[in-house]
């Protein structure tokens, strides 16, 4: 049997990933927001091997205006799959459709899939698929992806269209006189062009589409009077010839809308909107979004998480695994050093990072809710609004929210944003947000040092959005990112309870993560760690302080002595923080916890760290940490989307750079405001510091774009 | 000769890991539901 494609394609925030989802049995990252998927994923569905399932990323046309829509546009024109599977929005009918008369015209059979029904039928609206299909004159099918409803139905239909020998294409028809004028077109269409394809060719040549002109590359005498045909329509409709068939589009859809949907009562308020007045309101968004994002990390990590932790902590990892352990390699007789290899190095370091475990999977859980029932979406929007008053894109903002999850997913999904300087920019500091694997830092320095206060954790949210918008404001001064913003539309989905299925999958996904992340990564680095603590250059066993990782710490360390932590264990935590940030808590779980003889319970950490720091010191480390060079898959990441050394140089110098700076500040004024340091040169330096900071973010811009020297766009 | 055993298994699952996830040709730092990555390989040549 011979394969076969299907296409998802649809609108943005669609459902089209839940779909193939359920259709491969893949779990790839669906959000509640537009612009998740950025490049098209192959897979292959779980029912028949032979058909394979494309997820294109959400387009709003196939005119190529942006990079989404470039991906989609290529690869149904050029790769051609069999059958295109249209995902559309049911509860938005009329915007959605347009690009169902677009991918009509392409002459791919089109199935129709009509999703989120249950949305619909919630609402009290109805739409008759009979109908519908009839006007369209293609096969429409009902579904609610969420739910996994008619998923299935939906595959073996496109397959059976696709196999369907008696198909020819079905197109909208228009109003006569440009059915007349597009008739014409086509008969300047060479022969090598398929004749399900000829709609499409004289279509694009009548919006004057500068691709197709291109690839079709007709001679001059044909150019010209293709040309006067247009200009003729354009003439006679009084409108621009992209514009005809726009405005032509949509009189089809409405027509096509009206006879086939019913609505109950569009003009009442519905519940979403009574919230919308509340949660987007000018001056009552941020500060609801304040609020929810304090309360969300004072349940996972000062209450209900850090329950979890304790006794992962304490129990756990300080006594029953360290216990059975020991007794297991006694009996075994195993040598020495491997027993301080796994109980000092592997347990105490993988331990560290596990036992951050139940406040992490509770967050994970707090942000899946806040994403599923449509909140994040919203803080899109407000932040659009924020960003725009300083030359930023709200577009930039969902990278930020992708990043909450991982740095690497993040990056990538700038490419959604068409302005180059923008999305360089976006780049270099979208990873100031805290990411799955910046969280146990924050949860070991919020537990040392702030354990009676909730305002620690969200702080590091926050410093994250301020860092960001900090840098933009800054950055966008410069010549190097200077200009308008980029229009950002955002459809906002309706609110709706959180799905216990999803929001549960979500959580259970990134908790698996966080765990093979600590049994991979963080135990060979651990291994690594433990070596180069236990040992000396000549590969003897010696104490810590004259270990081969203090040597190394201890050459970098006075670097970091104006920040308040320039010791060597600290230091090494950072630098090991680049292989993945988790190493951050690994390591100090091995430099500092494996000393049990100074502790009296699980908690060995935790009192070592009071000594070695100050709470201030310890808050410093903190927003280094937080603000410094993400991990090596991250920084790998900004590369591939940056292209050039140079310019990935000057993200990470930026980010090393700032968040030295803001370290810096808040130790150097904080140890005087709050542990009655002297007031001295550090203290001066750290007001200039600030005062340049304030220049940088009021003084003018540079009015004069130099684009020299700045590479060309992916 | 215990030793041995779990020096091998512990130094072998280590050796693997840096493989698989460093040196292995198309590794990644992420994890597939953060980060939507192929889930074939016909995908890994369309980038």
């Amino acid at each position: 049997m011979k394969e076969i494609s299907i296409a998802l394609a649809g609108n943005p925030n669609s459902g089209k990933t839940s779909i193939f989802n359920e259709l491969t049995g893949t779990s790839q990252y669906v959000g509640n927001w537009p612009g998740v998927t950025v490049e098209k994923k192959e897979g292959t569905w779980r029912k028949n091997k032979k058909v394979k399932i494309q997820d294109l990323p959400g387009i709003y046309s196939l005119s190529p205006y942006t990079p989404e829509e470039i991906v989609a546009r290529d690869y149904l024109l050029h790769q051609q799959p069999e059958v295109i599977l249209n995902v559309v929005d049911a509860s938005n009918l009329e915007r959605n459709l347009y690009l169902t008369t677009q991918l009509l015209e392409t002459g791919i059979p089109v199935v129709v899939d009509l999703n989120m029904m249950d949305v619909v039928k919630k609402m009290g609206n109805r739409v008759n698929e009979e109908k519908l299909a009839y006007g369209l004159g293609t096969p429409v099918v009902c579904t609610s992806a969420v739910k996994g409803d008619g998923v299935e139905a939906a595959a073996e239909k496109a397959e059976k269209w696709a196999k369907d020998k008696t198909f020819s294409p079905t197109f909208p028809s228009y109003d006569r006189k440009l059915e007349s004028a597009l008739s014409e077109i086509e008969d300047f269409l060479p022969s090598t062009i398929s004749s399900r394809q000829t709609r499409w060719y004289a279509i694009k040549l009548f919006e004057r589409d500068t691709r197709v002109q291109a690839e079709l590359s007709f001679s001059e005498e044909i150019q010209k009077e293709i040309e006067e045909i247009i200009q003729i329509s354009e003439k006679i409709f009084a409108d621009d010839s992209e514009s005809i068939l726009i405005n032509e589009r949509y009189e089809f859809i409405v027509k096509l809308v009206e006879l086939c949907s019913t609505k109950k009562d569009s003009f009442k308020l519905t519940w979403s909107d009574k919230i919308d007045r509340i949660v987007t309101n000018r001056i009552l968004a941020i500060p609801v979004f304040a609020f929810v994002m304090w309360l969300v990390y004072y349940i996972s990590i000062q209450t209900i998480g850090t329950m979890g932790t304790d006794w992962i902590n304490d129990t756990l990892f300080g006594t029953i695994i360290p216990n059975a352990a020991t007794g297991a390699m006694v009996s075994l007789h195993i040598a020495g050093w491997m027993q301080a290899l796994v109980l000092d190095g592997i347990i105490a370091g993988v331990g560290a990072v596990l036992g951050f475990l139940p406040q992490i999977a509770t967050l994970f859980f707090c942000l899946a809710v806040l994403e599923d029932c449509g909140y994040m979406a919203r803080i899109a929007f407000v932040m659009d609004r924020f960003f725009r008053k300083f030359g930023l894109s709200g577009k930039s903002f969902i990278p930020m929210l992708i990043a909450t999850g991982c740095g690497v997913p993040a990056v990538m999904a700038t490419r959604t944003i068409e302005n180059e300087k923008d999305r360089r920019m976006t780049v270099m500091v979208t990873t100031f947000m805290p990411c799955s694997a910046k969280l146990p830092i924050i949860a070991l320095i919020a537990g040392a040092f702030f354990p009676t206060s909730s305002w620690v954790a969200p702080s590091a949210y926050f410093i994250g959005i301020a860092a960001i918008v900090l840098s933009g404001i800054m950055l966008k001064k410069t010549a190097l990112f200077s200009g308008d913003p980029a229009p950002f539309i955002m459809e906002l989905p309706a609110y709706h309870m959180p799905r216990a299925r999803g929001v549960l999958q979500q959580t259970w996904n990134r908790s698996v993560a966080f765990v093979k992340k600590a049994g991979t990564i963080i135990f060979v680095a651990c291994i690594l760690i433990w070596f180069m603590s236990s040992y000396n250059f000549q590969l003897k066993p010696v104490a810590e302080d004259v270990s081969i990782l203090a040597a190394i710490g201890n050459v970098v360390a006075p670097l970091f002595a104006p920040l308040g932590w320039g010791n060597w264990r600290a230091t090494v935590a950072t630098v090991t923080g680049l292989i993945a940030k988790e190493n951050v808590v690994g390591t100090f779980g091995i430099l500092y916890g494996g000393m049990a003889e100074v502790s009296e319970n699980g908690h060995e950490v935790w009192p070592m760290l009071q000594v070695a720091f100050t709470s201030v010191s310890g808050y410093s480390f903190l927003i280094f940490n937080l603000l410094c060079a993400p991990c090596f898959a991250a920084i790998g990441a900004i590369h591939r989307e940056m292209i050039t050394w140079k310019w990935t140089g000057i993200a990470i110098g930026y980010q090393c750079g700032l968040a030295y700076l803001v370290s810096f500040v808040v130790y150097q004024l904080g140890s005087w405001f709050f542990e009655n340091n002297n007031f001295g040169l550090g203290q001066f330096l750290a007001i200039g510091v600030i005062g340049g900071i304030i220049y940088a973010l009021v003084r003018k811009p540079r009015k004069k774009l130099d684009m020299a020297g700045v590479p060309s766009a992916i | 000769m215990s030793t041995i055993i779990l020096g091998g298994l512990i130094f072998g699952t280590a050796g693997y890991i840096v493989y698989s996830k460093l040196l292995k040709k198309g590794a990644g730092g992420c994890n597939c539901s953060d980060c939507n990555c192929p889930v074939n390989s016909r995908q890994n040549e369309t980038h």
